[in-house]
């Protein structure tokens, strides 16, 4: 939670600087803001493939796990789309780009900036802070009405690390490495579904 | 749009074969920051732009009810790989 509170933190000092123009408008370019994506594109890739646990948990994984973060990719996927087909600013592509984030608010609001605008990339981060809250407020009910593997698809690339106390408090502690498993492959996905839903 | 998948292909590329050099351990905070970077400046274009801080609310609604279709969505795929692949073999 306070990883959320310092990204929030940034983002309306941003929004400070902007409304009152402490910085000259033209301080960043656009241009300049596609080389700094393309380096922390470049940055993520390096931290995946320098993680030699990484590679290794998702080697030791039993294929039933992989279930679990195929229904939350679907799901989201299925249930972006349907709401997409509903709001009239938004295609149902652009509202798939935005649950793509899977609650990864950071990059994936990033990215939707970048190709889409500050507007979507500003729904974007406040849809995804709001799924990671919702992961974390909400975990009784979810384990009531949809079962324990509820909490860990719900709580998408934040099952890894934010979510992962209240998930093993409320699914159990023998859910802990689906949980964690989730969280990687998820995670592994932002990237690569929000630039595809972004792009048609 | 391929050009980012291929940059980030190659850091995975890279990233392997630099693991015996714990410099790189460090990525992870760079990233961090380069992050606050960039949400600071999606802050700033937010601020500056009228039309968008004006719609702020209604961004923020629409945030919402995308937000209410991905956690009901993946909670109902959630509900139902558990009663097929996980409680089975439970009770």
């Amino acid at each position: 939670m306070k990883g959320s509170l310092i990204i929030i933190g940034f983002f309306i000092v941003g929004v400070l600087v902007g409304v009152w123009k402490l910085i000259p408008e033209d301080f960043f370019s656009d241009h300049i803001s596609s080389y700094v994506l393309y380096v922390l594109m470049f940055l993520v890739g390096l931290s995946i493939g320098y993680d030699k646990e990484l590679m290794q948990a998702l080697r030791r994984t039993n294929l039933r796990i992989l279930w679990v973060p195929f229904a939350t990719i679907i799901g989201t996927l299925g249930g972006t789309a349907l709401v997409g087909v509903f709001l009239e600013d938004w295609t149902v592509f652009e509202s798939m780009a935005v649950g793509a984030g899977f609650g990864y608010y950071s990059l994936s609001s990033i990215f939707i900036t970048e190709y889409k605008g500050a507007s979507l990339g500003t729904i974007a981060l406040m849809s995804n802070i709001i799924r990671e809250i919702i992961a974390l407020l909400a975990t009784p009910l979810l384990l009531k009405w949809f079962g324990r593997l509820a909490p860990i698809s719900v709580a998408g690339a934040t099952s890894m690390d934010t979510a992962l106390p209240i998930i093993t408090q409320f699914s159990g502690r023998d859910y802990v490495l689906i949980a964690i498993t989730h969280g990687i492959v998820v995670d592994l996905s932002v990237p690569f579904l929000v630039t595809f839903f972004c792009s048609i | 749009m391929l050009t980012v998948f291929f940059i980030m292909l190659l850091g995975v590329g890279i990233g392997v074969f630099v693991r015996k050099l714990p410099v790189f351990k460090r990525t992870n905070r760079i990233i961090t920051l380069v992050i606050y970077v960039l949400l600071f400046l999606l802050g700033k274009e937010v601020g500056a732009d009228e039309r968008v801080l004006s719609s702020l609310s209604t961004l923020g609604v629409q945030a919402l009810i995308i937000t209410l279709g991905a956690v009901l969505g993946s909670a109902l795929c959630a509900k139902f790989v558990y009663q097929y692949f996980f409680n089975r073999d439970e009770r």
